[in-house]
């Protein structure tokens, strides 16, 4: 009896786990069944192709192996030292990730024109690109480092410190956080494989090129499914090995419990590096772009103008934002909690969530405007709605609150949850007593971080807005070609504000939720 | 204190989806108000900052409110032409403002707009214009040559399209991608009026010369006024950008003694079944207007008008299109060249070169 409760309890999960994830699957399955039913005249597999499927594995590996170097090392630094300005500067690290691509490629692109900065190189090409998304990449696995640092235990740090010094510190920190920061860079390289804005701007050869040539020059949809199609294969065979072997690592990482964390350490020398490595990550991954980007503003403010479009995009961006945050969110704490307890199913979720991901946004937003046209007017309000792209944008987003809702359900006392099994609570009474008011920082971060995420894709929210409703991101790719650039400017900037906002904000909450439980 | 959580975290989850659900009945509703209250749902590549004031000034006159989605020609790798073409069975837009009457046409092939032939027509050329009406040209751009002046001199200044590929400009010149945008228009133009052989020729040439593919004709624009490339080929309305921001470029209209400057009118769309047809109409026939022309050409987009009576503006940077010596092309049949080069010599030379 118990064994068949077990089980249905399993199967439940994995029905649960199996919903969310053909939910999410949902948006690119027109296309790609366009791609798959319908004749293409022209091939996939041809010598373009290869080529931009190898320019895109190489720039992948470059982005991935550039965001591990640096960010493995500040993650660790981040993490282990005590340093003056410690929290807002880790913070900060963050920023590159979530702002739109095409804005640190435009800020590095102006910063060649200002006589005193005409020293840098000028970006262009490959390295270019590997550089800027490589940049961008870097916060992936510094926080994941900086996570699974805090997964050890302080008796761990203090022996490692006694035996071998500092030295012995960062080898075991290394190998603590080394697979969690791989994985995480993994993502980054996964990621710019459907970055279109750098390798546009930038002029690299690459998959995402190829697909919007075929979607934009060609006008061959079935032609880019079928290319979206390979990528996502790509992007299936390259996570799916390493995930698997990986495994148990990731779980650990994910699901570690911390007993006596480890305190950050008042070391001179090292607490000195972490700072200046910090900065200087700082300074060349947000600063410098940002000045790029701010330096028209300087000159020659338009902040009423600019003002005046945040205020009529203000509401918009918020509705479809905050709205992708909720289904995002909610589902991933569906799918962290339903694959709590079983790593297989975490691997499946994780993998299928990771291949959604890396595929090119156009994709899910072609589909569904096409399945809309399809669809009799009676389902508007669901195809053709803001709700529309609030459902996209969340499902798009899914596997960042999914990886992060994992690890706030992991990082639980699992003694809370056997206490109420003995006390005889249901799981309901659980879930609403001690579950979600635990998860609800996580929560609520994850949320907010979606949000802006979500805010930069422009890509879906372009393709699928409602006449007459526009987001602030949109607006400003909108007027960012021929439009004043101190307009541009003022928008770049405003957008840029209100990001630290958010980010400000999330950083408080965790820290004001504990105050209140206290 | 059960129900003070459950009414917290109901109201958390529920906010932001009912807000959602708020906001998300408007757009369905708004369909049918739309014939009723006076709407028209505008789709346009014309850049927004130049295509709103000029719907605005519609809105004042009709008291038909606009609903314009803009597109640009940054934004052309998300495009609202694909956007068209996947509404094709049951369309949002109304009208499709083109920047460009290759896309007009082809919307055209795909069955996508609908023929309208507008009063308001009366005085533009039918060069621009399609013949069978489903697209009307007005207020135009040109393809021109800009280069930097702290680079070329007066007397090294470029003045034909060959120029690009001339020894004196190796490794000095851009362009944008030629399969998107206006670039694609020209290299389609240039096909059907040199002759494919020809064109090709011209387009090796490029290569031997070691001329830059970039991204974009905004983008041109920011890599020769960087001084990053001498010279490059562009629109007139990126050079007015250049120009008003006091940046030191020049521009000349290229083979005024040759094949001719390519001119690329806009082109008003009436899209077919519609759900806004009047008011469509109605929208069509202000943007071909000679105030629409005039209005186009007051903005910082100097658009010129194909009007010859109509008044430009005092400093008006461009000439008249009836002053210029124009590339004869035949708009109507340029997208099906484009069509066969993009997948064919076009996609190819940008393959290996880029």
């Amino acid at each position: 009896m118990t064994l068949n409760g077990h089980n249905t309890r399993a199967i439940l999960r994995w029905w649960l786990v199996g919903c969310v994830l053909c939910l999410a699957i949902a948006p690119v399955l027109p296309l790609l069944s366009v791609a798959l039913v319908q004749e293409s005249a022209r091939p996939v597999w041809t010598a373009a192709f290869r080529g931009a499927m190898l320019s895109s594995s190489w720039l992948g590996v470059g982005v991935s192996s550039f965001a591990l170097l640096i960010g493995l090392p500040l993650g660790l630094l981040a993490a282990l030292y005590r340093f003056p300005g410690r929290r807002p500067l880790i913070l900060f690290q963050a920023l590159p990730l979530l702002l739109p691509s095409f804005l640190p490629c435009i800020g590095w692109s102006n910063l060649t024109t200002v006589r005193w900065l005409s020293w840098l190189p000028i970006l262009d090409g490959f390295s270019g690109c590997v550089f800027v998304l490589g940049l961008q990449a870097v916060p992936l696995p510094f926080f994941a480092a900086w996570a699974a640092c805090q997964n050890l235990t302080a008796s761990q740090v203090d022996a490692a410190r006694l035996h071998g010094g500092e030295r012995d510190v960062l080898a075991l920190s290394a190998r603590a956080s080394g697979p969690a920061a791989f994985l995480a860079a993994l993502l980054g390289g996964i990621l710019s494989l459907s970055s279109l804005g750098a390798p546009l701007i930038f002029g690299a050869r690459s998959v995402a090129m190829e697909i919007r040539t075929s979607f934009s020059a060609l006008f061959d949809f079935e032609l880019a499914g079928r290319q979206c199609l390979f990528l996502g294969g790509i992007v299936l065979l390259l996570t799916w090995p390493i995930l698997f072997i990986g495994l148990r690592t990731l779980a650990s990482a994910v699901l570690a419990r911390q007993t006596r964390p480890v305190v950050p350490y008042h070391h001179s020398l090292m607490g000195r590096l972490a700072f200046g490595a910090l900065f200087l990550s700082l300074v060349i991954g947000i600063g410098l772009p940002t000045l790029g980007l701010c330096l028209p503003a300087v000159r020659n403010p338009m902040l009423g103008r600019a003002f005046q479009k945040v205020w009529a995009t203000a509401g918009t961006t918020l509705v479809f934002t905050g709205g992708a945050g909720v289904v995002a969110v909610m589902l991933a704490t569906l799918v962290a909690l339903a694959a709590a307890a079983d790593s297989r199913m975490r691997l499946v979720a994780l993998a299928v969530l990771l291949s959604l991901l890396a595929m090119p946004p156009a994709m899910a937003a072609i589909g569904v405007s096409r399945v809309a046209t399809e669809a009799p007017p009676q389902l508007d309000w669901l195809t053709r709605s803001q709700l529309t792209i609030v459902l996209v944008l969340g499902l798009r987003f899914l596997p960042v609150a999914a990886v992060a809702m994992m690890r706030a359900v992991g990082s639980m006392s699992p003694s809370w949850i056997d206490a109420g099994r003995i006390h005889g609570v249901t799981p309901f009474r659980m879930l609403r007593r001690v579950i979600l008011p635990n998860l609800m920082p996580a929560i609520v971060v994850s949320v907010l971080l979606v949000m802006v995420l979500a805010a930069a894709d422009i890509t879906t929210t372009h393709l699928l807005q409602p006449p007459g409703s526009q987001s602030l991101p949109v607006a400003i790719f909108t007027v960012m070609a021929n439009s004043h650039e101190g307009l541009v400017a003022s928008l770049c900037l405003i957008y840029l504000v209100g990001v630290v906002g958010m980010l400000l904000i999330a950083s408080q909450i965790p820290r004001l939720w504990q105050r209140r439980a206290a | 204190m059960t129900i003070r959580l459950a009414v917290r975290y109901s109201a958390f989850l529920l906010v932001p989806a009912t807000l959602v659900g708020c906001s998300s009945s408007p757009p369905s509703s708004k369909t049918n108000v739309a014939a009723e209250s006076g709407t028209v749902v505008v789709y346009s590549s014309v850049d927004e900052v130049f295509a709103e004031p000029i719907c605005k000034q519609f809105e004042r006159q009709t008291g038909i409110a606009v609903e314009l989605v803009p597109d640009t020609e940054e934004t052309k790798s998300t495009g609202l032409l694909n956007r068209l073409i996947a509404e094709k069975a049951r369309p949002r837009a109304d009208v499709f403002w083109s920047g460009d009457p290759v896309r007009a046409a082809i919307l055209k092939s795909k069955d996508v707009s609908a023929a309208y032939h507008s009063p308001s027509a009366e005085g533009l050329p039918a060069d621009f214009a399609d013949p069978g009406d489903y697209w009307t040209g007005f207020s135009a751009r040109a393809r021109v040559l800009i280069y930097n002046t702290d680079l070329v001199s007066e007397a090294e200044r470029p003045t034909s399209i060959h120029d690009l590929g001339s020894p004196k400009f190796k490794g000095k010149a851009c362009l944008a991608n030629p399969l998107f945008g206006t670039t694609s228009m020209h290299a389609a133009a240039l096909f059907q009026v040199l002759g494919d052989e020809a064109a090709k020729e011209f387009f090796q040439t490029l290569v031997d010369n070691g001329v830059k593919i970039v991204s974009s004709n905004g983008e041109v624009r920011r890599r020769v006024v960087k001084g990053e490339f001498a010279i490059g080929i562009t629109d007139t309305d990126d050079v007015n950008v250049a120009i008003q921001e006091g940046k030191p470029v020049g521009f000349v209209y290229p083979d005024s003694q040759g094949i001719g400057t390519l001119i690329v009118p806009n082109a008003a769309v009436l899209i077919a079944g519609c759900p806004n047809g009047d008011n469509g109409k109605k929208f069509i026939d202000f943007l071909l207007s000679s105030e629409t022309e005039a209005a186009l050409a007051r903005s910082e987009a100097a658009q010129m008008p194909l009007r010859s009576d109509v008044e430009l503006p005092d400093g008006f940077p461009f000439k008249p299109v009836a002053e210029l010596k124009v590339m004869r092309v035949d708009y109507a049949t340029l997208a099906d060249k484009l069509e066969e080069i993009s997948h064919g010599f076009l996609k190819q030379w940008v393959d290996e070169n880029q």
